[in-house]
């Protein structure tokens, strides 16, 4: 059994770098096929060992998923918000410096997992029933900071806010397989893409620093962690709330992050996120994560499972964090010497196929508006968070009808 | 810039509402119970049959309930507040094919009533 666990471990960790590394491929979408496997999978497994897999899958890909989306501009929707501060730095030659900052988040997010999880898991069962009672209403609240704190044009964000709750409406009751995919691939992965092309980018040399030259102030790191503790929270019990909005929320809470600090704070909360919903899905019944959808229909969690969860998380943590390096590494040696507009028109011509492959032509429609969607938020200068609305409002609505 | 802006905008709406157009009008294909198997989670479906068993759970809100046609059953589930039906009366069911406890069933999102 412990080899199995071992092993399971290992070929999580090797799947979750393969799903992190292809641009546009979300966790979600990776854990939706396994969990339709499940039933043939758990003929020769233990349930726990299927776990171990998912997890460590699941907290790989968070640490790995940064290298496309500051090397390619190829975000899914958790990390989006990564692609401008990370591609400012990847414009700079400082990619490889943009990756680290978001694994020391990554890493901090680990220890934060350790610290917080005894408080989620006597907190949440008591304030949740409270907080689900008025759940739409703290939705709006939020939707309202996020558009009161567009520094550019609070009108232009309504818009965009208001034009993607509609197109998200319409995305999820369209009858396709896997809506979300077009729907996030279009607003944040291909719209991104057809900028970088059409604005001819070229990459310069990337420097590769000794990782103890990559280093913050203690006050900024704290900041970052800081923000990253109010903010994780949110995206682990409100419906809707991805780690992008959570992001802004904490940097407006804590004041204006500098880049470094926003990229660790990203990080944190992704890692956070993935982490405590397992104690969010053992604790209330919810799961917030497409990984622990997964999990839940596997295994009924009981304490054990959540140590051993924790240990993977863990151990799948650390590894990734070596892995994440070399992989960083090695796009920073070879980005410069390719062609970025071939690069990111074959990237482009990878998520049409993935598209396609899961949702059909209804899927590519769905997708091709949604990249439009993307497009004018890129044009209108405000930030994509808004972008989310695809989401909120949906949740939103499903609570008040 | 503006122009692009301009364009992209355009596009935004109308595909918006192109959208919203066939995600209201755009039927899913009709299965028989016999015909969901394992291959069918996640795929949007239309079933037409009878209710044989119903239950409601969360004060109304949330309801359990067993479709049957002339091939077999599956359990559905459906959210609403407002549920007229009547267990003689035959239906179309649209819904996404979904797994929950290693059982295949359908997470309905519209319910009309089958004349003829």
């Amino acid at each position: 059994m412990i080899i199995e666990i071992i092993l399971a471990l290992l070929l999580g960790i090797i799947i979750g770098t393969i799903t992190g590394i292809t641009p546009g491929i979300h966790i979600n979408l990776v854990s939706a096929i396994l969990l339709g496997l499940s039933a043939s999978l758990l003929t020769f497994v233990f349930p726990i060992v299927l776990v171990v897999f998912l997890v460590s899958m699941a907290m790989t890909h968070t640490f790995v998923d940064y290298v496309p989306s500051v090397f390619l501009g190829a975000p899914d929707e958790e990390n989006f918000l990564s692609i401008l501060p990370g591609h400012e730095m990847l414009i700079k030659g400082e990619a490889y410096s943009a990756i680290v900052y978001t694994l020391y988040g990554s890493l901090s997010g680990l220890l934060i997992i350790l610290i917080f999880s005894p408080l989620f898991f006597f907190f949440l069962p008591i304030v949740y029933p409270y907080a689900e009672g008025i759940m739409p209403f703290i939705l709006i609240l939020t939707c309202i900071f996020l558009i009161s704190f567009e520094k550019s044009s609070r009108l232009w964000a309504f818009l965009i806010f208001i034009i993607s709750g509609l197109l998200g409406i319409a995305t999820l009751n369209l009858p396709v397989k896997e809506p979300l995919l077009p729907l996030f691939t279009g607003l944040f992965g291909v719209s991104s893409l057809i900028t970088a092309i059409t604005k001819k980018q070229t990459i310069p040399p990337q420097k590769i620093m000794p990782l103890k030259e990559i280093t913050l102030t203690r006050v900024s790191f704290f900041k970052s962690i800081f923000a990253s503790i109010i903010a994780s929270p949110l995206c682990s019990f409100l419906p809707g709330m991805g780690s992008g909005q959570a992001a802004v929320i904490g940097s407006e809470v804590t004041g204006d992050l500098d880049r470094k600090e926003f990229l660790v704070l990203l990080g944190a909360i992704n890692t956070i996120v993935t982490g405590l919903s397992f104690i969010t899905l053992y604790t209330i019944n919810k799961a917030r994560t497409g990984v622990a959808v997964a999990i839940g229909e596997i295994i009924k969690l009981s304490i054990s499972n959540l140590v051993v969860i924790t240990l993977v998380i863990f151990a799948s943590g650390i590894i990734s964090f070596f892995v994440t390096i070399f992989l960083a590494r090695y796009f920073s040696k070879i980005i410069s010497k390719v062609n970025y507009q071939i690069l990111s028109g074959v990237v482009l011509l990878i998520l049409f196929a993935v598209v396609f492959y899961f949702s059909g032509f209804l899927g590519l429609l769905a997708m091709l508006v949604s990249t439009c969607v993307g497009l004018t938020c890129i044009y209108a200068g405000v930030r994509r968070t808004h972008m989310m609305g695809s989401l909120l409002i949906s949740t939103i609505l499903y609570y008040l009808l | 810039m503006k122009t692009n802006l301009k364009i992209c905008l355009a596009l935004s709406l109308f595909g918006v509402l192109l959208l919203i157009f066939l995600s209201s009008h755009l039927t899913p294909k009709q299965y028989l119970t016999a015909d969901i198997t394992k291959e069918s989670i996640g795929d949007y479906v239309r079933i037409k049959g009878n209710i044989s068993y119903i239950k409601n759970i969360e004060e109304g809100e949330f309801y359990i309930l067993t479709i049957s046609d002339s091939t077999g059953e599956i359990t559905g589930t459906l959210n609403s507040k407002d549920l007229n039906i009547n267990k003689s009366q035959t239906y179309i069911f649209s819904g996404k094919i979904e797994k929950y406890e290693n059982e295949t069933q359908i997470n309905i999102n519209k319910i009309l009533s089958y004349d003829n």
